[in-house]
């Protein structure tokens, strides 16, 4: 054949293997496996780049193998054939060489693997339990030693801003030098919890609770994201957790607890609201809960989310058990959960409010808290 | 000499094809293993 | 050994039938098997436009063509249509070509059987093509199939009517890969000419022997386990709603029990063609022989017992993750010694480098790369941190286009002689090999980075830090894109006309592969082997 091709052809596979490798042992930090800020993931961390370092050396080697045949071995050089090759003591005995020397670097690293899986799957107590609770298309947090909720929804941004689906309303927030423990469930479909700086991924099963733990070494903001297919919001429901000291955590906690409290006296109140306080109480609880699904126009996705603005329940006076009875109840068969849970009174009041007058619905009716907790 | 309407022959490629068919009936049932495990609850934490 | 070898379709029983009626009533493996290469032709060119639109809405941040359902809708159909329409067909094209040819015998065992199961395909494909209409056309469809190909419930539970055609058409292809199995194995256990043992068999052979048996075992359980999902969505079963009393994880169980195997499915009848493709151009036997065989049976064996690899973050005991992780990495063993027997088939060769040659050297070297990586994702404690990222993408893509997809182009170029009685143009096709490598490594190669960085899968939408990755990938892919628009040319120059090839087109072909292929004309006559050829 032609030489000049065959030189062409050996050069490009050298740059090319060579590019192959080398970018992938490039250690650059953006090029690598996101850099750890827990005990557990420095850990993993190592495992990783001793897996990578040992798979570079074989593509190294299985690289020179192919280039040094490439260049001795080929026809357009006179090269002749060894019909009897296969048939020497090394043809004889190659089916037992390779197995034993991939086996041993098999061994190697299923050891070290095997041993890194342990501290993974060790329950060594916890300080602080946080129940991770995946739903479509958002995070809830329990602190369960603390009376303690957060609803961690999607912060709407520009595609051109730093933090575009990578921040939220209400982040989780965690002591560093702590063994935190995390439970993860669900309450639809399967959804992943994964902050790679952490946490090792454990998926949000529902009906199902899996474990996982971590011990923060560094303060600082973690963001991640879900990882398991939850369908159309997928992309849209980030996972920030803001690793802060022990004693700014025990601050937070308190005045966490305290603007609960308030929250909930403020509900249980049997104070009578206007509709200017309905309705902005109202489209702040339906931007946060309502409108991955409803869509700030309350149009819904046609075929897939049902529009509330100008839907039947929501203009007829005569529905308005209906209406409260689907937000508190959810509708069964359908990604419509039941909010009484997860809301109090006070914010299904209100975002049923706001579903009525919004949008040009004329239902016009202002909800009290009281009607909720009849409805309940 | 070996042609496919050779009866003989058929016979067996028939034979070989029902073993497999079989083979892949097991399978079907293999995924209905689960069955009694999963309608008995015995699998809810 | 001499056989017929005329033109002439006078000369035994008959010609074949004129006009459509070739096609719909055919039960000759040629025009069956040129049926099977057509249709995957097809799908690889449906296929390839969902990944074109996926790449393009990936191209920067911000959902820009379509809505997040209609992308992952993509992302399901992309994956179905090329792991079901493209790669199976093609390899299946191949096995209905090429078996009967290279073991000496007249046709497939049950003719009519392999009718059947082409005819199965096309079915299915209307029913998968429907899946993606349906839920715009029918008034209250739902939602569009957005779980990917691996259907999870609860979320293929929630889903709309398209995921109900969805099931249909996995039931239609799993029912005709089940049977066109069957004919394989029974052809190879039943069909050989006389003198042709087993262990003289070429290795594409013997990996279709063990692709069709793992077909066999492993496919009624996807059909089982979706059936289960139907049941679940219009029956009100709850096989897999822990509030029934299921178990979500049931399902990828059962889904990965096939889905795992089904890898080895897609791989093997490549890792044949190269058996075949390597000692040809390197003018020297196959290295180690015996041991490809039996490497072959290990992996097929392996392969079907550690599934559960793909669900390390469900959360299992621990000495089932050790198991499953222990399981994952020695398959690398038997996946080695087969990748340096084909080195080894190389060194003291004397090798030319014609397209299929080209593309077997590249499957080496990537399909290794493929095989790290693979080693990588099995050590469980990093999997938890890959799971579900772009790193995931990257590893099944590099194992899967070079190792299955190059290994049927490097058939296509190694057959086409044989197929069409001309030679394909062989400037093109080195083209065509620098253009998809190229753009392929392009294409997926930043996507272990941004794997690695975090980017999950799925997901129509990405935060801004990951664009660069993905603005080389897009343009990576529209290039292999495009490039498939060469090869459809290149596949219709060598039909319509070109050099006159001869019995053996090429000038190794042989060494080392009895095969019977060689022995006759280019295009083989329409009946081959009507006298059973005798091997010594």
């Amino acid at each position: 054949m032609l030489p000049r091709r065959d030189k062409c052809l050996s050069a490009l596979f050298i740059t090319g293997g060579a590019w192959l490798f080398s970018s992938m042992a490039h250690a650059a930090y953006e090029y690598n496996l996101t850099p750890p800020a827990s005990t557990l993931t420095q850990e993993i961390f190592d495992l990783h780049m001793l897996t990578t370092i040992v798979g570079t050396i074989i593509m190294a080697l299985v690289t020179g193998m192919i280039i040094y045949a490439l260049i001795n071995f080929r026809h357009a050089k006179g090269a002749i054939p060894d019909q009897e090759f296969h048939n020497g003591w090394f043809g004889r005995w190659a089916w037992v060489l390779v197995p034993v020397i991939v086996l041993s670097i098999d061994l190697t690293i299923a050891s070290s693997a095997s041993s890194t899986l342990n501290s993974v799957e060790s329950h060594d107590k916890a300080d602080v339990t946080v129940k991770v609770i995946g739903s479509q298309w958002k995070w809830t947090y329990e602190y369960m030693d603390d009376d303690i909720k957060i609803v961690s929804n999607l912060k709407k941004l520009e595609p051109t801003d730093p933090l575009y689906l990578r921040d939220v309303d209400d982040p989780l927030v965690l002591p560093t030098g702590k063994r935190v423990r995390f439970l993860l469930t669900s309450s639809d479909v399967l959804h992943n919890w994964g902050i790679a700086e952490i946490v090792p991924k454990k998926i949000n099963i529902p009906g199902y609770i899996n474990e996982t733990w971590t011990h923060i070494t560094k303060e600082g903001t973690y963001r991640g994201q879900c990882y398991e297919n939850c369908g159309t919001g997928h992309a849209f429901m980030p996972a920030v957790v803001r690793a802060v000291s022990p004693t700014e955590y025990e601050q937070w906690k308190v005045a966490r607890k305290a603007q609960q409290a308030q929250a909930a006296a403020e509900a249980s109140a049997d104070k009578v609201w206007a509709k200017a306080e309905l309705m902005a109480k109202g489209e702040e609880v339906y931007t946060k809960n309502c409108l991955a699904c409803h869509q700030a126009n309350g149009q819904g996705l046609p075929g897939v989310f049902p529009a509330l603005a100008g839907s039947k329940i929501a203009n007829n006076t005569a529905a308005l058990a209906d209406h409260i009875a689907i937000v508190v109840k959810g509708k069964a068969g359908t990604a419509m959960a039941a909010w009484g849970p997860q809301l109090n009174d006070l914010d299904i009041a209100a975002v049923v409010t706001y579903e009525r007058n919004a949008w040009g619905n004329t239902a016009g009716e202002l909800v009290q808290p009281k009607d909720i907790k009849a409805a309940r | 000499m070996k042609a496919p309407d050779d009866d003989k022959l058929r016979k067996a490629n028939l034979r070989v094809a029902i073993i497999l068919g079989i083979i892949a009936g097991l399978a079907l049932l293999y995924s209905f293993i689960y069955l009694p495990k999963v309608l008995s609850g015995g699998v809810v934490p | 050994m001499s056989v017929a070898t005329t033109h002439d379709h006078h000369h035994d029983h008959h010609g074949p039938p004129r006009g459509w009626q070739r096609w719909v009533y055919s039960t000759n493996h040629k025009d069956i098997g040129t049926m099977y290469l057509f249709f995957a032709l097809f799908m690889l060119f449906f296929g390839g436009a969902m990944a074109m639109y996926i790449r393009a809405e990936l191209f920067m941040p911000g959902v820009q063509l379509a809505s997040p359902d209609f992308y992952n809708n993509m992302v399901t159909d992309h994956a179905l249509v090329m792991v079901f329409g493209m790669v199976m067909p093609a390899a299946a094209g191949m096995a209905n070509w090429m078996i009967p040819m290279m073991i000496g015998a007249p046709d497939m065992a049950l003719p009519r059987l392999n009718n059947l199961s082409f005819w199965l395909l096309p079915a299915a494909a209307i029913l998968l093509m429907l899946s993606i209409v349906a839920p715009y056309i029918f008034p209250d469809g739902g939602t569009p199939v957005n779980t990917g190909w691996t259907l999870l419930p609860p979320l293929s539970v929630q889903n709309g009517i398209g995921m109900d055609f969805t099931i249909f058409a996995i039931h239609t292809l799993g029912v005709s890969s089940i049977l066109a199995s069957i004919n394989i194995v029974t052809t190879i256990l039943n069909m050989r000419a006389p003198g042709m043992t087993m262990m003289k068999m070429p290795l594409f052979v013997w990996a279709w022997f063990f692709t069709a048996l793992l077909l066999i075992a492993v496919m009624p359980v996807l059909a089982g386990a979706v059936t289960m999902l139907l049941f679940d969505r219009h029956f009100g079963t709850s096989f897999f709603d822990a509030a029934g009393g299921g178990d979500p994880i049931l399902f990828q169980h059962l889904f990965w029990f096939f889905g795992h195997p089904e890898v080895y499915v897609l791989l093997l009848p490549s890792i044949g063609v190269l058996g075949l493709v390597i000692p040809t151009f390197a003018r020297k036997p196959l290295f180690g022989y015996k041991a490809l065989v039996y490497g072959m049976g290990v992996l097929a064996a392996l392969g079907m017992v550690v599934w559960a690899h793909h669900q390390y973050t469900i959360g299992m005991s621990l000495v089932a993750t050790n198991y499953f992780m222990i399981g994952t990495i020695l398959i690398s063993i038997p996946v080695g010694l087969m990748l340096m027997n084909f080195i080894f088939t190389m060194w003291r060769g004397s090798m030319t480098f014609e397209t299929p040659m080209l593309f077997g050297i590249a499957i080496i070297l990537m399909f290794s790369f493929a095989g790290v990586t693979g080693v990588m994702l099995a050590v469980v404690p990093a999997d938890m941190q890959y799971h579900d990222t772009m790193f995931v993408v990257a590893h099944f893509h590099y194992a899967l286009i070079p190792g299955a997809v190059f290994g049927l182009y490097a058939g296509v170029f190694y057959w086409l002689p044989k197929w069409t009685g001309h030679m394909y143009n062989e400037r093109l096709g080195q083209i065509f090999f620098w253009w998809t490598t190229i753009s392929f490594n392009l294409t997926f190669f930043p996507q272990h980075f941004s794997g690695l960085a975090g980017m999950p899968r799925r997901i129509v939408d990405y935060s801004i830090q990951y664009t660069e990755f993905n603005m080389i990938s897009s343009i990576g892919g529209f290039l292999f894109g495009l490039s498939h628009l060469l090869f459809l040319f290149i596949i219709i120059q060598t039909i319509r006309g070109g050099a006159k090839a001869p019995a053996k087109p090429w000038e190794g072909s042989q060494i080392g592969t009895p095969g019977l292929e060689w022995t006759l004309p280019s295009p083989p006559p329409f009946h081959s082997f009507t006298e059973a050829p005798v091997i010594k």
